[in-house]
């Protein structure tokens, strides 16, 4: 195909704006392209072409600006390059995931997606993490398009790429379970091609993304089972839909045990919030002074809350928060915004009662599963802080989350009630004994919780543990939490 | 503060004047701020999404060393705080090319700005209203910082400045000292320079800080 005619503008990747750097200041995420497209204006696969650096981006500039139907030889150029150099793949699908994806126009967004896809039918190197960062997107307009994808290539992924099949099960179930399919964003729509025209959108096919889960969960368990227990946690919400309630008459009863005992992994997690969510939340855990965060929180909740669905993000965001994110000691003793006060802020945004209750229930997950030396005390250590931080100034948060937590032991699993007791007890003694807690009596002791929670917990913490039961009757003993606990029955008393 | 003002001009006279004035300006910018107050430019980078690219006609400074100058050359990036409600005022003899012509009004909007050096009030006109949102890191070059209409001491693009917006979020900054809500004078020693003469109020009087 014949460049265009040097008159006409090249066309752009981004959305523009007077006040957004324009594609030719180097600081635009479109320079590279741009630059490159104006070396290689139509690269094709002469050998010329094929050797020049500026292939990568000459090449995605062209794959995803040029009009319908995609040239054939943009597609010969593509594998003639990535059969000749290795590193060919890695550098194209690079250069795709430089783009900010929330920024760009519905054309070069559909071309991308069937970039990913030629990417993926080659099994190339760089297709996985080009769709990883897809699945964070969705809902967005044509997303569709991945649902095809992971079904096309579902027996192939599921041997080869069985990280990314689970990647795509989880993000789509997080996002039935979330979003119970509100629409889409709207976002301006290419009208001047069929390609983009045709590109429908995940709430156009329920049915299909619902099957597409059920079916992976039917036929690829193992692959599904990498995401930890978060899997059950998202099918739990799901339970109430016809189509999973299959599921969960034969096939998970057997299978929840030892799902659950598998944490979930930080990738998982990262999954379910987007790209600009994770950069803002560890931007605010990572740099921002306790005491500063005030505009941060209220741009993020502007940015990422205030929109239909954004409430629904929350217990993904808390689930990321404790599984995703684990601060270095030196970061927690720089004196920036801890997680626990991160989360006990966006419980305070919740508004709807089903959301606020998934957004505690994320918090407390890994403590029903929670066995020393193998879960994680990352995980757990927010929502003890949370707790005993609120206990004067808030005690209102700590009431409602002890309460939570003592309806969760009872009801969140009846028949494993005393497994799950057992693990709950385990995570505060853990939580004393690495020192994340300097004792429990900060609760049990603490005259504005609630005596009735405060009696609860006194008598749940000695109940499996006569001996616990003992020292805070007064008898102090070696261990080192015993002393404290000696201290705790006086006050309690 | 109605006293300084008067000795720096509005946005009409100053960018008619920048001819007469921008020769060295950017050396005295920064000796004047720098030297003035004995401080130092802050060795820690800021963090942000984007680094700074060194933009022509001179390098970028931080907030905290702006004085007032009838000059259009100050290539700053910061983040936008807090946005006031536009304000549509009657047009200039000589309208401002970004301010839209709204029936002969000019809109302008009164935003709070800030580095990890120091804040200040930024103007935004026409267009630029809608185009940042408190949260965009925005890239100025070519600005100016001078009296606006007698006595707000703003920052803003000017007739001959961009502002761009960058990035996002991830920039610190302090809300104190507001460079915007400090008394200036002349230098008794050098009349073409402002220096510092008393702080009006740490924080902006405008926008309240969130605590």
């Amino acid at each position: 195909m014949p460049p265009p005619p040097s008159s006409s503008p090249p066309p752009r990747l981004l959305a523009g704006g007077e006040h957004l750097p324009p594609p030719t200041s180097a600081s635009s995420p479109e320079h590279p392209f741009l630059s490159a497209h104006l070396l290689l204006p139509s690269p094709s696969p002469s050998p010329a072409d094929l050797s020049s650096p500026h292939l990568p981006h000459a090449l995605a500039f062209a794959f995803l600006t040029q009009p319908s139907p995609l040239p054939r030889h943009l597609l010969v150029a593509l594998h003639a390059a990535g059969a000749r150099f290795t590193a060919f793949y890695q550098a194209f699908a690079s250069a795709l995931l430089s783009l900010p994806f929330p920024l760009l126009l519905p054309h070069p967004r559909a071309r991308l997606l069937l970039a990913a896809s030629e990417l993926a039918r080659a099994a190339a190197p760089g297709f996985g993490s080009l769709l990883a960062s897809l699945l964070r997107r969705v809902p967005f307009p044509g997303d569709a398009r991945l649902l095809e994808l992971f079904t096309e290539h579902a027996s192939f992924l599921a041997d080869e790429e069985p990280q990314l099949l689970a990647s795509a099960v989880f993000a789509f179930l997080r996002l039935l379970a979330r979003n119970r399919l509100a629409p889409a964003p709207s976002s301006a729509v290419c009208k001047d091609c069929e390609e983009c025209k045709s590109a429908k959108s995940l709430e156009e096919c329920r049915g299909k993304l619902v099957s597409f889960c059920v079916s992976m969960l039917r036929d690829h368990f193992q692959v599904c089972a990498l995401i930890g227990r978060d899997l059950v946690r998202s099918l739990h919400e799901l339970a109430l839909v016809p189509e999973f309630q299959p599921l969960w008459r034969d096939l998970m009863p057997d299978r929840v045990g030892d799902v659950c005992l598998m944490s979930t992994p930080g990738w998982c997690t990262a999954l379910a919030i987007t790209a600009e969510m994770e950069t803002q939340l560890l931007f605010m855990m990572n740099n921002v002074k306790w005491g500063d965060q005030k505009r941060y929180q209220l741009w993020f909740v502007r940015k990422h809350l205030m929109m239909p669905g954004g409430e629904e993000r929350i217990p993904d965001i808390v689930r990321f928060i404790c599984c995703g994110y684990h601060p270095t000691n030196e970061v927690m003793h720089s004196g920036v915004i801890a997680r626990w006060a991160v989360i006990g802020w966006l419980l305070t945004f919740c508004r709807k009662g089903y959301v606020v209750a998934n957004a505690k229930l994320a918090l407390f997950y890994d403590w029903l599963f929670f066995e020393e030396g193998r879960g994680s005390i990352m995980n757990i250590e927010p929502a003890m802080l949370l707790m005993v931080n609120s206990v004067s100034q808030y005690t209102d948060i700590t009431n409602m989350l002890l309460e939570f937590l003592f309806l969760l032991i009872d009801n969140y699993d009846v028949r494993r009630k005393h497994a799950i007791a057992c693990c709950v007890r385990s995570a505060f003694e853990v939580l004393v004994k690495k020192r994340v807690i300097s004792s429990l009596e900060q609760l049990t002791c603490c005259e504005k919780l609630s005596p009735l929670l405060r009696q609860k917990l006194v008598a749940f913490l000695s109940s499996s543990n006569p001996g616990a039961a003992e020292d805070s009757c007064g008898k102090p003993t070696p261990r080192v939490s015993k002393e404290t606990e000696l201290k705790k029955s006086v006050c309690s008393s | 503060m109605n006293g300084p003002a008067a000795c720096v001009t509005d946005l009409q006279r100053g960018e008619s004047a920048l001819c007469d004035c921008n020769r060295g300006t950017q050396t005295r910018q920064l000796s004047s701020g720098g030297g003035g107050r004995g401080t130092a430019l802050p060795k820690r980078a800021p963090l942000m999404a984007q680094g700074e690219a060194d933009t022509p006609g001179g390098g970028t400074v931080k907030l905290k060393d702006l004085v007032p100058a009838a000059t259009n050359t100050v290539n700053t990036t910061f983040i936008v705080l807090d946005k006031a409600a536009p304000a549509a005022r009657p047009a200039h003899p000589h309208p401002h090319p970004h301010a839209q012509a709204r029936g002969g009004e000019e809109v302008t909007c009164l935003a709070l700005v800030a580095d990890d050096t120091a804040a200040a009030h930024f103007l935004l006109w026409g267009g630029e209203c809608g185009a940042f949102e408190p949260g965009d890191i925005v890239r100025l070059t070519g600005g100016i910082f001078s009296y606006h209409r007698g006595n707000a001491l703003v920052l803003r693009a000017g007739r001959r400045g961009r502002a761009e917006k960058v990035g996002e979020f991830t920039m610190l900054f302090v809300e104190t000292p507001n460079m915007s809500e400090i008394q200036w004078g002349r230098d008794p020693g050098d009349p073409r320079r402002m220096v510092q003469e008393a702080v009006v109020s740490p924080y902006s009087q405008v926008f309240k800080p969130l605590r």
